[in-house]
């Protein structure tokens, strides 16, 4: 023990006369001879900062004790609910006893000038900074008083009798499934035509649909009598309709969002993370296409965004539920699936390798190779149980489940439908493919595409650290690679890659979280014409522009970065936008929508492009950037 | 400056989403007035009467018509026909909702100055619920003129006289409802100004002048018409009370008297129950007479001044028209629940000194505002942003000093508003009950704050020194 004790001393010793020869500059240091504690203060903009830095009796073999005090003027990006994590967040990693005390001093210094910064840039952090307890409600209310000012707004088919639109549909649906016996809804009757707005997304939406339908049915009966009730509309049942979106979004989507800034961005400090939680909230493609539009892509969203979550958790047998949940309620979701089985695969490898390391090495591979096929199958197993609950109905007989298959996936419809910003779509300006090519080939060429475009970033999701980061990455640019190549398509589906990527971005450069928001609105912009929003997406999108710049500027000023510019991509779009009062000549009526769709291609290519470059370029932890990373977000726990 | 750009956009969004909304008579109001002023030459403004809705403010809105009209043209030129049936386009009602939207620059600049380092106050104003239902689903253009009110009172504070009259005497002009606010403004500027520190005459002829040459200068074009003019502005035959109970005194006495008329009568409905705009018959109580609303209105007044006359010193301005105002609310003749607006918003730019009371004002004003609006499209507008007003205006501001007795009854608002909900939407019952206890609820409060403020202002002096 003795002995012990003197290690302690001998090195306390040296470290002390390392101190005294050190000339700092920018900070003052206290050390007295007798004492264990050091206080160190240093000035950011003429504010102090002020660490304490408590020795434990075990120091170096027990990690140094520090806490911080800042002067109320200033505010970081990074905010510390406990102290015990300050040092190793600092550090970017864990204590060992090799580190010295000079090395900590330079590096919380460092910390202390590099993120702490004068109080008073942005409104909506100042805002949030002073009560953050109530921030959540406040938030919740902001987001949804947009939702609730978009309720009077025209939706999908409005004034066009007898088709109708999205609205009609998702009304039709509920008159179906509450009229008719699930083993009915998916297939061709005299009571149920297909031709007529047939239920073509899986049965989790026809249960939602069913749900909603007999509240309807209770609240306004006519609403939903079979057959009888087609365009149904009055304003008290299209308030119901609405309502019931905004539900939706208000208890899959909104605690989704909540709970994966919790998760992630753990250290963001509170006025700053609620101030980008309400712009993920106001970003306006959900906004128009759910509250407007009329479609619950809210709720896949949220399903798919807690089953992100629930990976970084390591409930992977839970995640795989919410995104079989997500998969049944929207196919859409496939777009997700891929990045979804290499983490898991990945995730089941290290908790596999994990486990092994307890027995002994000669039996190791095999312990190993049993781990990832449990873990593995317990995935599987969560997620087809799943599925099957939600198919009861169907899962009798073979030619029910072919049914549904084919409701949810039709080929006929063609590789492309309207003007979208597809490769496709895009290419087809030059070469007509569908004179070419069958149909068949045409879908197994997509597929291909698809395939190839997704692959690097599959890959380099094995290869880059941190795991989560990666997987975010993943997630964008396979989804977007989906929505470029992928065999028929349509304009509403980019609310698929915008969601990871939105997540992703925020923080680190949120000129293009900016960027990718507003052309995925542009790229919607025929559509609102169609449905009479286009008031409203000028309005959203401009307020957004404004509000995400201010953001922007906060951000920026905290980590010292100087924007991207992308004011040359807006001005396309506005030009573009100006473009639209000009008559289209004769024989191209369509050049105003192919435009948009050409304009919107490049920036989403230039978007696909930029994933996968900072996908590649992740360093791990020789990357500098990786150490904010790691104080901005939490590292999963590896059990 | 940056911070209230930011406000701004977020109110402006939300305000232009809710253009396709429901609209009420006031907007074809003032779309036949826009086409009585384009097409019509300013002799015959106040003549016309081919619509119902014939010009009833004075000049300056005239002339601010005459100005949106021009404008108008270029949008579409159909809404500038005088008809008597109305006219409705997509374009007319961008047009003429964005004018409301755009007129309120002037709102949001003058809050902007007056609560400078505490911008988020500035929030409260432009995302009021209450703004936000009269102005902009049911149309009207408060906004503008509170803002011209603020900037008058702002210059006031800052004593310039002369242009906090002048703007007075134009927004005077404008509606002539902030009659309600005149004895304030003259009480005010005659201590203030004329008689500091001792009477000058010649201050009082400055004044005068000033205040006379403005009127001359817009009146002049209208110097055969104004009798005319008066005649559509002070209509006769109108009710102590609009349909829709204000929830001033009145509301309170009516309650009273429906309550008698059971137990005595054994009948459910008085005249005034039934939703009309004339003059109608207390059934068991007195009637009041203009007579003794004037004379009510004349006590209340007399604290007011003496408020004004001894206490207000070192004090913003803002408080002595604020109480001035409500005194009206409270004991005028035929008011309108809407012109609790003119109070409940100027008092949160001096919520810092009296934040229980702006608190309260605005809960209840904006509450009492809930039946202006009842198709069912807009019903969660109204609730959402009731609620997140409510929630951020006690974040903001410390309401501590509310009593326990006072948060209950800000509680039971929620079963008012159940009450409310459940008869008129609900049951579609054509029942005076929602309207009523709405209307006695806010009553109440709205009496409460005035009794206690009025109360705590004159006893101020004891406090303080």
């Amino acid at each position: 023990m003795e002995d012990r004790n003197d290690i302690h001393e001998t090195r306390l010793q040296k470290e002390r006369e390392l101190l005294k020869k050190l000339e700092p500059a920018n900070y003052k240091l206290e050390f007295p001879d007798s004492s264990r504690s050091l206080e160190i203060v240093t000035e950011v903009q003429s504010y102090p900062v002020k660490f304490f830095i408590h020795l434990p009796e075990r120091y170096p073999f027990q990690s140094p004790k520090v806490s911080l005090s800042v002067s109320d003027k200033l505010t970081s990006l990074t905010e510390f609910y406990d102290d015990e994590n300050i040092l190793e967040h600092v550090l970017g990693e864990s204590w060992i006893p090799v580190i010295n005390l000079p090395s900590v001093i330079e590096k919380l210094v460092y910390y202390a000038h590099h993120s702490y910064k004068a109080r008073g840039k942005s409104l909506l952090a100042e805002i949030f900074s002073i009560h953050w307890k109530w921030s959540i409600v406040i938030v919740i209310l902001l987001a949804l008083l947009v939702k609730v000012a978009m309720i009077a707004q025209p939706h999908s088919g409005y004034n066009n009798h007898p088709k109708y639109g999205d609205y009609e549909a998702q009304r039709h649906w509920m008159e179906i499934t509450t009229n008719l016996s699930p083993d009915k809804w998916y297939k061709n009757s005299t009571e149920n035509d297909l031709e007529y707005w047939g239920l073509d997304y899986p049965p989790l939406t026809a249960w939602h649909s069913w749900f909603f339908g007999s509240i309807s049915s209770i609240i306004e009966p006519e609403s939903m009598v079979l057959g009888e009730s087609r365009g149904y509309l009055t304003s008290s049942h299209k308030l119901f309709m609405r309502i019931s979106v905004i539900l939706g979004d208000l208890f899959v989507y909104v605690p989704a969002i909540f709970m994966f800034f919790k998760m992630y961005y753990r250290y963001l400090s509170g006025g700053v993370k609620y101030s980008v939680i309400i712009l993920v909230f106001l970003s306006p493609p959900l906004i128009l296409i759910d509250n407007g539009h009329f479609q619950y892509n809210s709720i896949m969203l949220g399903f798919s965004l807690w089953a992100i979550v629930l990976v970084y958790y390591d409930y992977l047998g839970l995640s795989a539920i919410l995104l079989a949940l997500a998969l049944n309620f929207k196919q859409m979701a496939l777009y997700y699936v891929l990045p979804f089985l290499c983490i898991w695969i990945a995730k089941a490898w290290k908790r596999a390798k994990h486990q092994s390391m307890r027995f002994q090495p000669n039996i190791r591979w095999g312990i190993m190779i049993a781990e990832i096929i449990l873990t593995l199958s317990n995935i599987a197993g969560c997620g087809i149980i799943t599925t099957i609950i939600l198919w009861i109905p169907w899962i009798g007989s073979v030619n029910d489940i072919f049914q549904v298959i084919s409701r949810l996936f039709p080929f006929q419809r063609g590789i492309f439908e309207d003007k979208v910003a597809t490769f496709w779509c895009i290419s087809s300006i030059f070469i007509k493919y569908k004179n070419i090519f069958p149909i068949s080939w045409l879908a197994l060429f997509s597929a291909l595409l698809t395939m190839i475009a997704s692959l690097p970033f599959l890959i380099l999701l094995f290869k880059r650290k941190p795991l989560n980061l990666s997987f975010l990455y993943a997630l964008s640019g396979v989804s977007l690679s989906f929505f470029l190549f992928s065999y028929h398509v349509h304009e509403k589906t980019i609310l698929i890659p915008l969601l990871p990527f939105t997540l992703l971005a925020i923080i680190d450069t949120p000129e293009l979280f900016r960027f990718y928001v507003i052309i995925a609105t542009f790229s919607m912009y025929p559509l609102m014409i169609k449905d009479g929003l286009r008031f409203a997406y000028f309005c959203l999108s401009i307020v957004f522009y404004i509000m995400a710049g201010d953001v922007i500027k906060t951000l920026n000023y905290f980590q010292d970065r100087k924007g991207m510019n992308l004011g040359f991509w807006y001005l396309g779009m506005l030009i573009i936008h100006l473009l639209e009062f000009i008559e289209p000549p004769q024989q191209y009526p369509y050049l105003f929508e192919t435009l948009v769709a050409a304009y919107s291609f490049l920036g989403f290519g230039y978007i696909w492009w930029f994933t996968l470059k900072s996908h590649y370029q992740i360093k791990g932890e020789s990357d500098p950037r990786y150490h904010l990373e790691n104080r901005l977000r939490k590292k999963a726990k590896m059990s | 400056m940056k911070k209230i750009i930011g406000i701004l956009a977020f109110s402006f969004l939300i305000k232009s989403l809710l253009f396709w909304g429901y609209l009420s008579t006031d907007f074809e109001v003032h779309r036949n007035w826009m086409a009585i002023t384009y097409n019509l030459p300013l002799s015959k403004w106040y003549y016309e009467a081919t619509s119902i809705w014939t010009m009833d403010y004075p000049p300056v809105f005239a002339y601010f018509e005459k100005m949106l009209s021009a404008i108008a043209s270029f949008f579409d030129k159909k809404m500038l026909e005088i008809s008597s049936a109305g006219y409705i386009s997509t374009n007319t009602i961008a047009y003429q909702r964005a004018t409301v939207i755009f007129s309120e620059l002037i709102l949001a600049y003058s809050v902007y100055i007056y609560s400078k380092p505490r911008t988020l106050l500035s929030g409260l104003i432009l995302l009021n619920p209450g703004l936000i239902f009269v102005d902009h689903i049911h149309f009207q253009y408060n906004g503008v003129m509170i803002g011209m009110l603020i900037l008058s009172i702002y210059f006031m504070n800052k004593e310039k006289y002369i242009e906090s009259s002048i703007i007075f005497t134009i927004l005077l002009l404008m509606k002539h409802i902030f009659l309600y606010f005149a004895p304030a403004y003259f009480l005010f500027l005659l201590k203030h100004y004329c008689f500091k520190p001792y009477f000058q005459p010649s201050k009082i002829i400055k004044l005068g002048i000033s205040v006379l040459a403005t009127s001359a200068v817009i009146l002049f074009p209208f110097m055969q018409h104004l009798p005319q003019i008066l005649s559509r502005l002070f209509p006769f035959g109108r009710g102590l009370t609009h349909a829709y109970w204000a929830p001033n005194i009145y509301s309170l006495y009516n309650t009273f008297d429906a309550v008698l008329n059971i137990i005595v009568n054994k009948k459910l409905k008085t005249e005034y129950m039934q939703g009309l705009v004339q003059v109608c018959n207390h059934a068991v109580l007195f009637n009041i007479t203009p007579m003794i609303s004037f004379i009510l209105l004349g006590i209340g007044l007399f604290f007011v001044g003496k408020y004004i006359w001894k206490y207000s010193g070192e004090k913003d301005f803002c408080i002595s028209a604020c109480i001035c105002c409500l005194t009206f609310f409270m004991f005028g003749w035929h008011v309108h629940e809407k012109a609790i607006l003119m109070v409940s918003l100027p008092i949160i730019l001096i919520s810092k000194d009296y934040p229980k009371y702006a608190f309260l004002l605005n809960f209840f004003g904006n509450f009492s505002l809930f039946p202006l609006i009842f198709t069912p499209l807009e019903e969660p507008f109204l609730l959402i942003s009731f609620l997140l007003f409510t929630i951020s205006f006690t974040l903001l501001l410390d309401i501590s000093a509310l009593l326990r007795y006072e948060k209950i009854y800000l509680y039971f608002s929620s079963i008012i508003y159940f009450i409310y909900l459940f008869f008129n939407k609900i049951t579609k019952n054509d029942s005076y009950i929602p309207l009523l206890s709405m209307s006695i609820y806010c009553g109440i409060g709205i009496s409460y704050i005035y009794f206690s403020l009025l109360k705590s202002l004159l006893s101020q002096k004891n406090k303080k020194d």
